[in-house]
């Protein structure tokens, strides 16, 4: 139905387009489409009725009601193709058949095809529903981008930065030149449908050897890869937009050049540099300027999420007008940005911005994928040469395999941490193209005799490329065993130990007098610590000296996570002591057994917790704030109390009572004021607060799942 | 055992030691250059003042403790004052080596890093990290801006989480057992130039 109504919508505006004198209306061409027409009919009159009534004929009668879909049309449209597209992305989700084969991107291909030729047959008009590159570039890439340049392990990247250089400029350049040239040789040889200039291969080379962020996102996110190779797939994909857009743009000037000039190639190597470190400046302004008026918001908390995308936002359109590379800039933006911003605004509002990140960018590349696939049937009417394509194919697969080799073997002469053969691998299969190459397609000047060609050769290739490689990698990266991506709870130790190890590197290197990467780190932690965080962040959220933040948020995360893992799960395991060598006052250590019981299998991707179970992200953060705050009050009373000694036996069972558990535990009695203070806080867990709320909820969820018990003022003291 | 004050490093030498510690030539002449360098006072072995003299090592957190490794780990004590030659100076250096993972013994460079790391943490040397050494550290690394409970409950936290046999503080052992999941082979590599 959904579909229908979106048909009708079409074959209206179809019909206001070209103005129609009174009465006379194309009933031959209605009819045609009778199979689409079939379930509405009326419908069908009472538009039609409501266009007269706007165009010449003069209304007779007051109307009860009209349908207005001049005025609302082009948005209603839109609405209706993004919530299609989320609905099917939604279908698709619960098919997990299909899923395990397929990655979601293909699908969604797959579905915007079947539209795409239903809609086909109805003869609509064809212009209207293909992939606009206007609506591509400046409203569905940048939340996508922005959300990846967000959400960048930082670490890693800055860890692989000279991978990332080398194979987003030189891979690029290299496969451009080498595909382009291969197949103006292949020309020569046998003739395709339509001749081309150099020039004009040159074109296409340039924009089918650019790797597609977006479908390298869409495709390795659900294989969930270790990051070191995902950092690199993905910032080559990144950052290659530089070096696409100068030599397309390069290539179409000189397209329409009589001869080209040596002047010329120097004002494209120009061009370059001012395209690439144009976007990174412009990216680095936006992230100060959001961090700064982040910094001022607080009295205005609303405002803070607006300037986290506003300010991005108008750097993408900014650095696209000036002609720099916008994608380079929104994504430097989120990663600079990153950390000044989340020292600025509250744990809310962050939360905030995170969900609303993801969800833009979810069905920015929802939308898109779909469209490619309703865009392919459109354009494929002409132009379709089988040789063409394959040689593209091949030489595409054939000189990514060759520049990623030569690549890796000089790189693995000059770092530490090589490439192996298989990730190597990986890295050549990762090389997805995507939707950015076919927006650069449609752009391209129709002057060009060959486009119709391009365009198709395009398709196949963004075709081949997510629906083989893409379904084929999940299966490949199991067999390879390639490391995955550790989902695992973050421990205090790896922590602490990380940043100490850190600070222990970056001395011995300043001993021996080199300037390796941990100490170019800590120089520009202290840069940061001394410069910039007191322009770009808070007063309070300064650190006195190194960033203690990032631990003190470990640690606060790991203790939420803890007193949620032991609310849900029945068993308290064995309790024991520890005891300090001068013997006074004692932490107790637990070791905690099960599960939370929601967890699916973890043979595969990340552990889904249902979201009303508190282990869930979302909750995790929100009962943050409400425990932090307990969490310093118990561990004073901690510090009174006395030493309780191992109970073993059948310490699996946890007393209704907490007087009975403490006394059956502890040897020595309890201190007076101690017991006053945990029945206390136990009145305090009893007594109906909004602030206790979800956790009396759960409370009461599993005391009807399980026999025993729990006693929360227990766990809160022994924490 | 080279603790002579010549300053002019021969080449029998630069064998011997190539050979112990897997240096190549060049990088061995590079550090002997930097040893020169540090060595101020032209004494032909450093002392911790030479070292903590180091400009980048005064803002380290860590810095003394470094120090302190490096004349732990192959220094003498001669009128009590540690003394740390060219020899020693390299060897503790090897440590930092990047592991080659085709060769078998790496096993070992693995835990010839974590020996440096644990050795730093370990104050006293008896072999074992108890709480109060690790709030030392952890003070120095996360410095005054989190109250002192914060930093005992960190403290605690961490040690429980690595203490397996609850013995209230951390045996080597335990240590390795805790850096398990990291990858210690590459960061605690230093690609050492030419």
């Amino acid at each position: 139905l959904l579909l229908l109504l979106v048909s009708f919508t079409f074959i209206h505006c179809d019909s206001t387009r070209s103005p129609r004198p009174s009465g006379q209306i194309d009933t031959p061409a209605f009819f045609d489409r009778a199979f689409v027409m079939r379930f509405g009919r009326s419908v069908e009159r009472v538009m039609r009725k409501a266009d007269n009534s706007n165009g010449s004929e003069t209304p007779t009668r007051v109307h009860v009601a009209e349908l207005k879909w001049n005025s609302t049309q082009d948005i209603l449209i839109i609405s209706l193709w993004l919530l299609l597209a989320c609905i099917a992305k939604l279908i698709f989700n619960r098919a997990e058949n299909l899923t395990k084969i397929f990655p979601e991107s293909s699908l969604l291909i797959a579905l915007g095809l079947g539209i795409g030729m239903l809609l086909e047959n109805s003869r609509v008009d064809k212009s209207r529903f293909t992939l606009d590159s206007h609506m591509f570039f400046l409203y569905l890439l940048p939340p996508i981008i922005f959300d990846a340049g967000y959400f960048m392990p930082n670490r890693a990247f800055f860890k692989n930065w000279d991978s990332i250089l080398l194979f987003s400029v030189v891979g690029t350049l290299f496969n451009a030149l080498a595909i382009g040239f291969s197949l103006y040789g292949l020309q020569q040889l046998f003739s395709f449908t339509r001749s081309f200039t150099t020039f004009e291969i040159l074109l296409f080379s340039s924009l089918i050897s650019a790797v597609d962020p977006v479908a390298v996102i869409a495709v390795f996110e659900e294989i969930n890869i270790n990051d070191f190779i995902f950092v690199n797939v993905f910032g080559e994909a990144l950052f290659n937009d530089g070096v696409t857009v100068v030599l397309y743009e390069l290539f179409k000037q000189f397209m329409v050049l009589d001869e080209v000039l040596p002047i010329d190639f120097a004002a494209g190597t120009a061009a370059f540099f001012l395209v690439a470190i144009g976007g990174l400046i412009v990216g680095l302004l936006a992230a100060m300027f959001t961090a700064i008026l982040t910094k001022y918001s607080d009295h205005a908390v609303i405002l803070a999420p607006l300037f986290i995308f506003l300010v991005p936002y108008m750097g993408y359109l900014i650095a696209e007008t000036l002609s720099l590379s916008p994608i380079i800039a929104i994504a430097v933006c989120g990663m600079v940005m990153k950390q000044y911003v989340k020292g600025n605004v509250s744990a809310t509002a962050a939360n905030s911005v995170k969900y609303f990140t993801k969800m833009l960018s979810s069905s920015s590349e929802t939308v898109i994928f779909m469209f490619l696939g309703l865009s392919t049937v459109s354009t494929f009417q002409s132009g379709w040469d089988p040789l063409f394509i394959i040689a593209t194919i091949i030489f595409c697969i054939v000189f990514r395999t060759i520049g990623v080799i030569l690549q890796c073997l000089f790189l693995n002469k000059c770092r530490g941490k090589k490439f192996s053969m298989v990730d190597q691998f990986i890295l050549c299969y990762g090389g997805l193209r995507g939707a950015i190459a076919f927006g650069l397609a449609h752009s391209i000047p129709s002057s060009v005799s060959a486009k119709d060609m391009f365009l198709t050769s395009t398709i196949a290739v963004i075709f081949f490329t997510v629906f083989l490689q893409g379904s084929t990698i999940r299966p490949l990266v199991n067999l390879l065993k390639v490391e995955r991506k550790e989902i695992s709870e973050p421990t205090m130790t790896e922590t602490i130990y990380g940043k100490y190890l850190d600070y222990m590197i970056s001395g011995v290197e300043d001993i021996i007098g080199q300037k390796g990467h941990a100490s170019l780190v800590h120089d520009f932690e202290r840069l940061n610590h001394k410069v910039i965080n007191p322009i770009l962040m808070r007063e309070h959220a300064k650190t006195e000296h190194f960033d203690a933040t990032k631990i003190v948020r470990a640690y606060a995360k790991i203790i939420l996570r803890d007193a949620m893992e032991t609310t849900t799960e029945g068993t308290i395991g064995r309790r024991t002591t520890m005891r300090k060598e001068d013997g006074d006052t004692s932490s107790i250590a637990r070791k905690r057994g099960g599960r939370c019981s929601c967890e699916t299998d973890q043979s595969d991707d990340s552990v889904d917790h249902n979201p009303r179970c508190p282990l869930s992200e979302a909750n995790l953060e929100q009962l943050y704030a409400i425990f932090s705050k307990m969490f310093d009050e118990k561990l004073d009373q901690i510090k009174e109390l006395k030493k309780i000694e191992e109970s073993d036996d059948e310490s699996d069972e946890i007393c209704d009572d907490y007087m009975k558990q403490a006394r059956r535990g502890s040897i020595m009695p309890v201190a007076d004021d101690v017991a006053a203070a945990r029945r206390e806080t136990r009145l305090r867990q009893v007594r109906p607060s909004p602030l206790v709320h979800p956790i009396e909820e759960e409370r009461a969820r599993v005391n009807s799942r399980s026999k025993s018990t729990i006693n929360p003022p227990t766990k809160f003291i022994h924490q | 055992m080279g603790n002579n004050s010549s300053l002019m490093l021969r080449d029998e030498e630069i064998d011997v030691i190539s050979k112990e510690t897997e240096f190549n030539r060049n990088q061995i002449v590079r550090l002997y250059s930097r040893f020169l360098s540090l060595d101020k006072k032209a004494q032909g072995f450093l002392e911790r003042e030479d070292l903590l003299n180091v400009p980048e090592l005064a803002v380290n957190p860590l810095g003394d403790r470094i120090v302190d490794a490096f004349f732990t780990l192959a220094g003498d004590e001669i009128d009590n004052e540690k003394r740390l030659n060219f020899r020693q100076f390299v060897r503790v250096l090897a440590f930092f080596q990047p592991v080659d993972r085709s060769k078998k013994n790496s096993l070992n460079g693995r835990r010839d890093k974590l020996k440096f790391a644990f050795i730093m943490y370990d104050l006293n040397k008896n072999g074992y990290i108890t709480r109060e050494e690790f709030k030392v550290i952890l003070n120095s690394m996360v410095g005054a801006n989190i109250t002192t409970d914060q930093l005992d409950k960190i403290a605690d936290r961490t040690i429980e989480e690595a203490d397996v046999d609850h013995d209230g503080r951390i045996s080597f052992e335990e240590f390795c057992k805790a850096m398990e999941k990291t990858d210690i082979e590459e960061k605690m590599s230093i690609r050492f130039l030419n």
